[in-house]
């Protein structure tokens, strides 16, 4: 069963004076149960806005949205006990500490004081919990808004953005911390975030947005592989490259440089290739398909989306 | 630094039950807040000071005093008589009156504190712990929009009535405790006022029940002035627009009803505060005419007056905040949080 579903999910932002500004086109979006689901799109996509309609914080002009199963926002006090949030900075109250900001939330939803700590050691701001939280950096208030975000033990876990703020040390531990969460068997993380190489490493499935609408989603892998090219990187002896591009070239392949290497483009069988060069007795130092990163997918699917 | 210590280990204690109450949280964030704790300190610091003025500057009239006084007002009746030789006997005996020189206590180096000062002084309590009580509402209101806290809170609990009026509910009692707390306190400190520097021997018959009667509604009123100032920051949602939105209406439009609009009196606010705090209520003006005299200047004449009794007033207080309220809720419940 999916955790999340949303389908021809609109939303207008009504302005003063103004003409209304679309943040859902009608979006339709299915997030199964289970691992770390990436959320991705580019600035005004619609991605808070989603995560702020699934949580009720912003009415959905139209569509329908569903979080395990049931409908929200009718349903969400049915359900909100399994889901912890961190939308965007995480804000607490300045001038009181770590620990007390969560001891609040905690009391709010009849958490046991235990978890408090708990969640304070999983994200390691167990030594600060008793400062104020003014007196922390960006990175603590993001870790001190996962541990909030965790303290319910929830079966979903939203995050948007949770690497923003984070230097690159305390974004691989919010990476290892993520994937962690969704390897537990137990929660789903939805993962809204701009860090694309970030998303690659940590999600198992991907949507990507683009002005409110869904453009593509599906296992990372396949999304990945759906915009395959098929180009190849080719390396051989420093003393036969020239002759073996006059080969490859000759057979019709288009070839560019790549470093000490080639990229040679639409290979749609590397074998061919292989043989053709040791035909000629030109051996291959290096044959290696080149994989569509996330990034290049995301900003080709942004750019036809606009 | 002790309340900061009991107040965390209440906190431990109340969050290790494990039982959900979004009350117990609000009520526990009130408490922690040291803003509402110093201005709630500085309410009872104001009181005694108050207190500590009135001791020094009143005393209990010893039998010299006493005779000191009396032949003062004595020396001063004379003096009157000698200075109208024109007027007969019963025309002094009346105009100059032992009576028309005041009460005895004028006399005195130092007055008594007598116990219509007990009563003066709980209304001024009332007043001024209303004062405050309202801006502890206002920021208790406010804090959540200031500190962008309200999308975490519903995270936590997305029914957006209950998350109001279980604030409210908690500004209402912290309020409530508050004023009745120093009215306790005041009437503590006068009893030992009067017992220590004046009379209670002077005491009208009902001055108990009056007494106690007048502190309620200024329990009310501390209540009422929390729970307004939160409605107005939930509305606004900001802690200096709802204070200067207040002082607008108070200052300005309110004084601009009174003079242009008089028959619109029975519903402002400042008159019917005055109505619930007076004993016995108000008679407010509510339509009058002017004409031109003779000598080129006007006359008014009063047409019309309207009785605010303490409940009367009471209840359309009720009534403005219950508006005031219901206002904050719909928006608040219908307001995209971006």
């Amino acid at each position: 069963m999916p955790v999340i579903e949303t389908s021809g999910l609109h939303k207008d932002y009504r302005r003063w004076r103004r003409p209304p500004e679309r943040a859902l086109n009608g979006l339709d979006l299915s997030v199964d149960e289970g691992g770390v689901h990436g959320f991705l799109g580019p600035n005004g996509s619609g991605k808070t806005t989603t995560i702020r309609a699934l949580l009720g914080l912003v009415r959905a002009d139209a569509g329908d949205m569903r979080l395990f199963g049931r409908p929200v926002p009718a349903a969400l006090p049915e359900v909100i006990g399994d889901i912890g949030a961190l939308v965007e900075t995480p804000l607490f109250f300045p001038t009181f500490t770590g620990r007390r900001n969560l001891e609040l939330l905690a009391a709010t939803a009849g958490v046991p004081g235990a978890r408090v700590d708990e969640v304070l050691e999983t994200v390691g701001l167990r030594d600060r919990a008793a400062d104020r939280v003014k007196g922390y950096s960006l990175g603590m208030k993001q870790r001190l808004g996962i541990a909030a975000a965790l303290l319910k033990q929830p079966r979903l876990l939203v995050l948007d953005e949770p690497s923003n703020g984070l230097d690159p040390a305390g974004i691989v531990e919010m990476r290892e911390l993520v994937q962690r969460l969704g390897a537990d068997g137990r929660t789903t993380v939805f993962l809204s975030s701009h860090l694309l190489g970030e998303v690659q490493q940590t999600c198992d499935h991907v949507s990507i947005l683009s002005r409110g609408r869904l453009v593509t989603g599906g296992p990372v892998r396949d999304v990945l592989a759906s915009r395959a090219s098929g180009d190849v990187r080719l390396r051989v002896e420093e003393a036969d490259a020239a002759l073996a591009r006059q080969h490859v070239e000759a057979a019709g392949f288009r070839v560019t440089s790549m470093g000490d290497a080639w990229r040679v483009h639409a290979v749609a069988d590397p074998a061919a290739l292989t043989r053709l060069l040791a035909d000629r007795g030109l051996y291959l130092s290096e044959l290696s398909p080149i994989a569509a990163d996330l990034e290049t997918v995301f900003l080709e699917l942004t750019r036809e989306a606009s | 630094m002790t309340a900061d210590l009991t107040g965390a280990t209440l906190l431990r204690g109340l969050a290790a039950t494990g039982r959900p109450s979004l009350a117990r949280a609000e009520l526990l964030r009130i408490r922690s807040r040291r803003f509402v704790r110093l201005l709630v300190a500085l309410g009872f610091v104001v009181m005694l000071g108050a207190v500590i003025i009135a001791f020094v500057n009143s005393a209990k009239p010893s039998p010299a005093v006493e005779a000191a006084a009396r032949a003062t007002r004595d020396a001063a009746v004379a003096e009157c008589r000698s200075f109208q030789p024109e007027l007969t006997p019963e025309q002094l005996d009346q105009a100059c009156d032992p009576e028309n020189f005041g009460p005895l206590e004028q006399f005195y180096p130092k007055p008594p504190f007598g116990t219509s000062s007990v009563q003066n002084g709980a209304l001024g309590v009332a007043g001024g712990f209303a004062a405050l009580l309202f801006l502890v509402g206002v920021t208790s209101g406010g804090a959540d929009w200031a500190a962008k806290t309200m999308p975490a809170l519903l995270f936590w609990e997305p029914r957006r009535s209950r998350v109001m009026l279980t604030k409210l509910a908690v500004v209402a009692g912290v309020a409530a405790a508050v004023a009745a707390l120093a009215q306790a306190v005041w009437t503590g400190l006068a009893s030992a006022l009067v017992s220590a520097r004046g009379d209670w021997s002077a005491r009208p018959d009902r001055f108990w029940p009056d007494l106690l009667a007048l502190q309620g509604r200024g329990v009310l009123l501390g209540v009422l002035a929390a729970c307004a100032g939160f409605a107005l920051a939930m509305l606004v949602r900001n802690t200096g627009a709802a204070l200067g939105l207040a002082f607008v209406y108070l200052a300005v439009l309110e004084n601009a009803l009174r003079g242009f609009l008089p028959s619109t009196r029975p519903f402002l606010l400042a008159d019917n505060i005055g109505g619930l705090m007076t004993p016995g209520g108000v008679d407010v003006v509510t339509s009058k005419d002017r004409y031109l005299d003779s000598g080129g200047g006007t006359t008014e004449v009063i047409q019309a007056i309207v009785h605010l009794s303490n409940q009367r007033s009471g209840l359309t207080l009720l009534a403005g905040l219950a508006i005031a309220v219901g206002l904050a809720l719909v928006t608040f419940r219908r307001r995209d949080l971006t």
